[in-house]
């Protein structure tokens, strides 16, 4: 892909998708499947490090005065976004 | 040149800071006006070369999105709806066009009305409130006398709480007029919330009298009828969801609280959206009023 950003918000939003999925079906999250195939990659924090990757390129495109925001940088924003406010409902409810 | 800073992009969590208010999105004036105008809310036609740079009909596309996320966030958190409407909005434009240019030109309605009820009224006076309320509200009756002829729905049957079905069943043609007939239930809603003609008005959700809260529960149902009754399109939980987040105090019936926090769970367990938070809030409104 030609966009960094795009690709890591991606899997920044999959990566938090299929973890929480495999929690609220099983309580647990050792093991992450998707159509009947393990994802041996796949952790609860593996979404944090696809958002700390996707976030990192984010700076570096505003710093560069050269890189414009274009259409694809604006859906990866509004990717993160969805991300950041279902981690943001999950973790009020954490919080006691 | 307008500058959006894009506070949508920020995370709710707590309000903190975080490096994605760095972000900052320089978009054209003219261009970025024109996203969220009624007029003009069709947007560009789709771009034939999937390369093309700059992408309109890509970019329209994404604007479109960060409207329903900001409508689904401020409906949710009862706050004033963020991103910049045209300020000429005429909703007597009722140009025949297709069910996705519907769904969209409701859904910019439902934005105007968030802006009006957690932000405009409070700078209105009685007039201009009953004025303003009046023109949002003529849009909700144009859609009951004369609607789109497509959103129609293929079926439909009342709710029967005998046999347990506490929701009407309504069948549409696809998700994308599910998604217009559920922005015209949050309308709805807020527009009974912030009706200037009611003693006391209300800014916000509260139980204040039994027909407003009765009208509200109505409205729900259909909401939540919307999207059990098409499963094949499950994005029309989340939208019943909101509703269910704001409405849901307003049920007194014991079944019918176990309905809706069935929809909750099911939103949840099979689609990892979380409703944890919804439901104990709702249980603990429900356990205070019993």
């Amino acid at each position: 892909m030609f966009c960094p950003v795009l690709r890591y918000a991606i899997y920044t939003l999959a990566a938090g998708h299929l973890a929480r999925l495999a929690w609220y079906q099983r309580r647990s999250t050792e093991v992450i499947t998707k159509e009947g195939i393990v994802l041996t990659g796949i952790t609860p924090h593996t979404a944090i490090r696809y958002h700390d990757t996707c976030i990192s390129y984010l700076m570096a495109i505003s710093k560069d005065p050269a890189e414009e925001f274009n259409e694809d940088v604006l859906a990866a924003a509004t990717i993160l976004r969805l991300y950041e406010e279902i981690d943001g409902m999950v973790a009020r409810h954490s919080t006691p | 040149m307008f500058l959006i800073i894009f506070a949508s992009a920020a995370p709710l969590i707590g309000g903190s800071e975080t490096h994605l208010d760095a972000i900052q999105f320089i978009v054209d004036a003219r261009r970025s006006v024109a996203y969220y105008s009624y007029q003009t809310i069709q947007g560009p036609p789709r771009d034939d070369n999937v390369h093309a740079s700059p992408c309109l009909s890509l970019r329209h596309s994404v604007f479109l999105n960060i409207l329903r996320q900001e409508i689904w966030s401020a409906f949710y958190h009862q706050r004033p709806f963020r991103l910049p409407i045209a300020p000429y909005r005429d909703y007597n434009i009722s140009s025949p066009t297709n069910d996705f240019v519907w769904t969209n030109r409701m859904s910019l309605w439902v934005a105007d009305l968030l802006l009006f009820c957690f932000g405009d009224q409070k700078h209105m006076d009685v007039d201009e409130k009953m004025q303003r309320w009046a023109s949002l509200k003529a849009t909700e009756l144009k859609w009951v006398t004369q609607p789109p002829p497509a959103f129609k729905p293929i079926y439909y049957q009342d709710r029967d709480p005998a046999v347990g079905q506490y929701f009407p069943t309504i069948w549409h043609m696809n998700g994308c007029q599910v998604t217009g007939a559920q922005h015209v239930e949050l309308g709805r809603i807020l527009l009974a919330l912030s009706d200037p003609t009611r003693s006391p008005p209300l800014e916000r959700a509260g139980m204040q009298s039994d027909t407003l809260a009765e009208e509200l529960r109505i409205i729900t149902r259909r909401l939540c009828g919307l999207a059990v009754s098409n499963p094949n399109h499950p994005a029309a939980l989340v939208t019943a969801t909101v509703g269910i987040s704001v409405c849901g105090k307003y049920f007194n019936d014991a079944a019918e609280q176990d309905a809706l926090v069935r929809i909750l769970v099911h939103l949840e367990s099979e689609y990892a959206w979380p409703t944890e938070t919804t439901v104990s809030t709702l249980r603990s409104h429900w356990a205070m009023t019993t």
